[in-house]
């Protein structure tokens, strides 16, 4: 943990001093989380505010300090989920904000290397992007968070609170669909080579 | 499965490690700004209930044993007898003496009579 027990346990109490502290402790790990999870940096403070925000809120609910960051691992995982349902709704801005992005990109990296680097990560984005647009929301969290985040199978257990083998079962069909995914894309660009 | 297609398969997903890999390293935890903190407060302090009812519900219960010990006090007050509680005045003296006399003159009259 990157705070001492004693630290949850008065946040928990409503100490604003505690709970000031347990932001700064852990903001930098969500904000990380939650770009890899929503994959748009313009959008990764807004998000991780609403965490914390929920954390405030429900802390009370919190039965020990002991089972602190799978909850709160929880509370990003639904905060992700429900940006990602509200950007599926508004599709079509997104597209616009997607190319302003761009425009964006290419005015901020100054040059050469720099540049190119920023381009190979922003194409890397694109795919990965695109590859978890063919699985759910549910599906594109849980594979996020096994693959990227490096989450084992028993910490995703205590974040979703479900068994071992139905996250297995789930990752793995997951998985199957975005390696499919994966080969249609490869597929494209040799066609177009 | 063909162990054409299993070998086929392995190795997609190695190249699928590979990306989740280069993704981790395209995606790094950003730098939280300068605002992070003060406009997360202001985001709390926006969503708590509403400020009037705390102050109100802590006025009534400090005030309720306050206004219960006034109610019996002016109870006491009003049940006792007046005469009890103040020096009577010369007017009433003066009434209480006269009221005396009169009914002492009817009580002689009543005697007389018999």
């Amino acid at each position: 943990m990157l705070v001492e027990p004693e630290v949850i346990t008065q946040a928990r109490s409503g100490d604003p001093a505690a709970f000031s502290e347990l932001v700064r402790a852990y903001r930098k790990r969500i904000l990380g989380t939650v770009f890899r999870l929503i994959g748009r940096q313009e959008d990764v403070e807004d998000v991780g505010q609403e965490v914390f925000l929920r954390l405030y809120h429900s802390l009370d609910q919190l039965r020990t300090p002991e089972v602190f960051e799978p909850w709160l691992y929880r509370l990003t995982v639904n905060a992700a989920y429900d940006y990602l349902r509200r950007q599926k709704r508004q599709a079509e801005s997104r597209m616009a904000d997607l190319s302003e992005e761009q425009v964006i990109m290419a005015d901020a990296a100054a040059s050469g290397r720099r540049a190119l680097e920023e381009k190979e990560k922003s194409q890397i984005r694109e795919l990965v992007a695109m590859l978890l647009d063919q699985v759910s929301e549910e599906d594109r969290i849980l594979l996020t968070l096994k693959e990227v985040e490096g989450l084992s199978l028993k910490e995703l257990e205590k974040i979703y609170q479900v068994n071992e083998n139905a996250l297995k079962v789930r990752l793995f069909r997951a998985r199957q669909r975005v390696i499919k995914g994966y080969e249609a894309i490869q597929k494209q660009e040799q066609q177009v080579k | 499965m063909t162990p054409d297609k299993a070998g086929h398969m392995r190795e997609e997903e190695r190249r699928l490690e590979r990306l989740w890999e280069a993704y981790r390293m395209a995606t790094p935890a950003p730098e939280p700004s300068a605002n992070f903190m003060p406009e997360l407060w202001a985001k709390i302090e926006a969503t708590r209930p509403v400020s009037w009812v705390e102050p109100l519900r802590l006025l009534v219960t400090r005030l309720a044993p306050i206004l219960a010990l006034l109610i019996v006090a002016l109870g006491l007050y009003w049940w006792n007898p007046r005469s009890t509680t103040a020096d009577p005045t010369y007017v009433e003296v003066l009434a209480a003496d006269l009221i005396e006399e009169q009914q002492r003159a009817l009580w002689i009259g009543g005697e007389d009579s018999i």
